[in-house]
């Protein structure tokens, strides 16, 4: 199973990160989960040799240091990253941070649900669309 | 901490007033992103930070036509400085 790639996580917020990986157990996702609290760590993650590059990227916007669009946006315009899907996880409803971040490329926009069964099956669905088969 | 006793600088054209503290100090490649709104540095459960307070601010010295910004070395403290023009008097 050594060639499963993880799924690289990029959130500050540990509560938060504590659902995506109860998520993650629950649906019996196989990919490790790669957690990065800030954009930098993101690109410093992705920067090092020693790594596998994750499947799929998922992005918060409001973190310290570097928000997740910024971070985006230097993932877009790396020859290598810029292939990786990307995801923004958010709890804004804001039309502004959903336009900025498709036109900035994402695959998709899941905003942060406050009960936890939406958000598994929000989960379940990236899962059985983005994770298969790599 | 201590806060350094805000003090205003009086020249011909403008007001600019300044405070400065002892804290943590603000790395230079972060000096112009703490005013954007929710930047914060710190992850949100390490320091009670909504990153709203520094774009607020900003905000309200634009609205006076002045400018913000910040000395710091990114080891040790931080002195915020901002302008305010004066009116121009019409004679």
């Amino acid at each position: 199973m050594n060639n499963i790639k993880p799924i690289l996580l990029a959130e500050d917020d540990h509560v938060d990160i504590m659902t995506v990986r109860r998520a993650c157990k629950q649906l019996n996702v196989l990919n490790e989960l790669v957690v990065a609290n800030n954009g930098e760590e993101v690109i410093c993650y992705l920067d090092d040799p020693k790594v596998p590059l994750p499947c799929l990227i998922i992005l918060d916007i409001n973190m310290p240091k570097m928000n997740g669009l910024e971070c985006l946006k230097i993932l877009k315009q790396h020859s290598v990253y810029k292939s990786i899907p990307v995801f923004i996880l958010s709890s804004s409803r804001e039309q502004q941070d959903v336009d900025s971040s498709f036109s900035g490329g994402i695959s998709g926009y899941i905003l942060k649900p406050v009960e936890f069964n939406e958000f598994l099956h929000s989960i379940k669905v990236l899962n059985s669309h983005w994770t298969v088969g790599s | 901490m201590f806060f350094e006793v805000p003090s205003c600088l009086n020249n011909a054209t403008e007001w600019i007033f300044y405070v400065a503290d002892n804290g943590p100090g603000i790395a230079p490649q972060y000096q112009q992103k703490i005013f954007h709104l929710f930047q914060t540095l710190t992850a949100k459960d390490q320091a009670e930070s909504t990153g709203i307070g520094l774009s607020l601010i900003e905000k309200i010295v634009h609205s006076w036509q002045g400018k913000i910004w910040l000395e710091s070395d990114g080891v040790q403290g931080s002195k915020f400085i901002f302008s305010v023009p004066k009116p121009i008097k019409n004679e």
